[in-house]
């Protein structure tokens, strides 16, 4: 089975990050539905958690499960979007609830071609959101934190004592896990090298997209992974 | 011709060339070396030693810093966290993580010298690194002196409506209440209980200090707080007029001493760099760190060894309760559901 993680730099790389910045205060973990805008870091968090649903629905609707693509694909717009939309109306930012809805509807259809054409225009809307914050060292250490722990929390409902509990939450650790090491790559090396490596490490953390009965893993190694980062990233200019 | 080197010349060359390579060696393994914290201190009263730490060690201090959550953190990394040792205010905190099997014992000569028995684990999992007075404040406007001097004065019906403290089930006012209840048994604690909340001014609310500006607010005339606050009031241009509307109270100096509780510092389970942490736990157990917790954040040093200048050598010198601090720290559970059961909050 090829690595799930090294796949995704077959993907065509993201573009250098700019975008309107639209945030202000929130609660980066628990993500609680704030009373106002939300912060650069948060911000960054909840764009990069839909990119992760986005990313995993994507790959299963590739492989067929159209099914828990369609679960996937309605999370972003279901659980996440609205924490932003605050900050949309604040800034006069036009946010991307058409391309989620396109996207949703896409992947209900079926059609292949429908699919990857909205799933193109959903990621680079959010892309063109995520381009605001000056993407600093420090910054990205604070979302790629974020993601992890996220993705840990995932991982701990999905997988108990190595049983298979939930398909979708150890999917979407997957998910979460792959935009981090996203983030990271797009750091200069020098800052970011081990911090790819560990994330790199936990790859088998994923046997498959559709994982089997067991799974011999525990949320842990993410938690452990999410707090390693923590600390190789302490010394970046302004943490 | 060039003279032969003698054997004693390129013995010399030879133990020369080891000692440089050895020190060389041992300078970049010290900097490969690190120690992980976890603290719920802030950096402020702590980052100074650790630098001291790291310029003498050269071993490097990676501290993350927390207000909440720390003992579910470590739960949830379980064997995979990075963390060697936690930093903590209050015997509560420790005894808790202590007790969720998240610390491993450590046995140090050094650490012992330097922390008294009755302030670290008897098995080793928690060590006090400084020591806090809960004292008594009263108003210098409406308290004469010397009129309250113990805690079981706060439940004299005298004090009816004049006293205020923070929330019953903080771990500051719990650890007290317990060590009460190790003074006196738990019927005659909670009914020294009930009558330190029939005397309060208000609802228990806010921090230590919040106590002292009620007090000079005229809400109260009594309070309970740590002494450190009294120095950072003091300091503090918004905060000066509270320190200056109060007396200083050491309660119980005619009999126990005043309740004393520690912030410490415990060896997590899982510690990828024990040896590291135990350098920095000597380290800081030792006189020079000590010293420096003393000028820093104005606790009182545990180790015995050093003395007090400045701010609380003007306090004063005052008898300390000695109860040994693992007895509060199993006290704690109880002292909490006696604070319910008074409905202390309420």
């Amino acid at each position: 089975m090829s690595s799930f993680i090294q796949r995704f730099f077959a993907v065509p790389g993201t573009a250098a990050l700019l975008a309107a910045a639209f945030c202000l205060n929130a609660s980066a973990t628990d993500l609680d539905v704030p009373d106002g805008p939300v912060g650069d870091a948060d911000c960054l968090l909840y764009l990069g958690l839909m990119r992760g649903h986005l990313m995993v629905g994507h790959e299963l609707f590739n492989q067929g499960e159209h099914d828990a693509a369609q679960t996937h694909s309605k999370h972003p717009g279901d659980e996440l979007y609205a924490v932003l939309l605050k900050s949309f109306e604040e800034r006069g930012a036009r946010g991307f609830a058409d391309e989620l809805s396109a996207h949703a509807a896409a992947v209900e259809s079926g059609g292949a071609e429908q699919v990857r054409a909205a799933y193109a225009d959903v990621m680079d809307a959010i892309r063109r959101h995520e381009q605001s914050v000056t993407a600093t060292p420090a910054l990205v250490a604070e979302v790629v934190v974020g993601l992890l722990r996220v993705a840990a929390d995932e991982y701990a409902i999905g997988i108990v004592d190595g049983r298979l509990e939930n398909a979708h939450e150890y999917q979407d650790a997957y998910g979460f896990t792959r935009v981090a090491l996203e983030w990271a790559g797009q750091v200069d090396r020098a800052a970011f090298g081990r911090v790819t490596e560990r994330l790199l490490a936990i790859d088998d953390m994923w046997p498959a997209l559709v994982p089997p009965n067991r799974v011999p893993q525990s949320a842990s190694r993410l938690y452990g992974t999410a707090a390693e980062v923590e600390i190789l990233t302490l010394r970046l200019a302004g943490r | 011709m060039k003279p032969k080197p003698s054997m004693r010349a390129i013995f010399s060359a030879i133990l020369l060339t080891a000692a440089l390579t050895a020190g060389a060696t041992a300078a970049a393994n010290a900097a490969d070396r690190e120690v992980n914290v976890y603290s719920y201190r802030q950096p402020f009263l702590i980052e100074p030693m650790f630098d001291a730490f790291t310029a003498e060690t050269g071993i490097k201090v990676n501290a993350v810093y927390a207000k909440t959550g720390m003992l579910e953190r470590l739960q949830n990394e379980g064997r995979n966290s990075p963390a060697d040792l936690v930093f903590t205010v209050d015997i509560g905190r420790l005894s808790d993580i202590q007790n969720a099997g998240l610390t491993q014992p450590v046995e140090s000569a050094a650490i012992n010298r330097g922390i008294p028995a009755g302030m670290r684990d008897p098995h080793g999992h928690w060590f006090g690194l400084t020591a806090r007075a809960r004292i008594i404040v009263t108003s210098k406007a409406r308290v004469r002196p010397g009129e309250i001097g113990s805690y079981e004065d706060l439940a004299d019906a005298k004090w009816k409506g004049r006293v205020c403290t923070r929330s019953g089930k903080h771990p500051y006012n719990v650890a007290l209440f317990a060590s009460m209840m190790h003074s006196h048994g738990d019927a005659a604690a909670q009914e020294w209980l009930a009558g330190l909340k029939s005397n309060l001014a208000r609802r228990p609310q806010g921090n230590d200090r919040a106590q002292a500006r009620a007090i000079a607010e005229g809400v109260c005339d009594v309070g309970v707080i740590n002494h450190y606050y009294l120095y950072q009031m003091a300091t503090s241009d918004k905060q000066k007029a509270w320190f200056e509307a109060i007396d200083v109270v050491f309660p119980n100096q005619a009999d126990r001493g005043t309740h004393m509780n520690i912030s410490g510092m415990a060896m997590t389970r899982h510690a990828p760099n024990p040896d590291e942490a135990l350098a920095l736990m000597e380290f800081l157990a030792g006189d020079r760190a000590q010293e420096m917790y003393a000028e820093v954040n104005g606790e009182y040093p545990v180790n015995p060894r050093i003395g007090v200048s400045g701010y609380l050598e003007s306090l004063g010198d005052f008898k300390r309760d000695t109860l040994d601090l693992a007895r509060v720290a199993a006290n704690r559970g109880a002292a909490s559901k006696m604070a319910d059961r008074v409905g202390y909050n309420d």
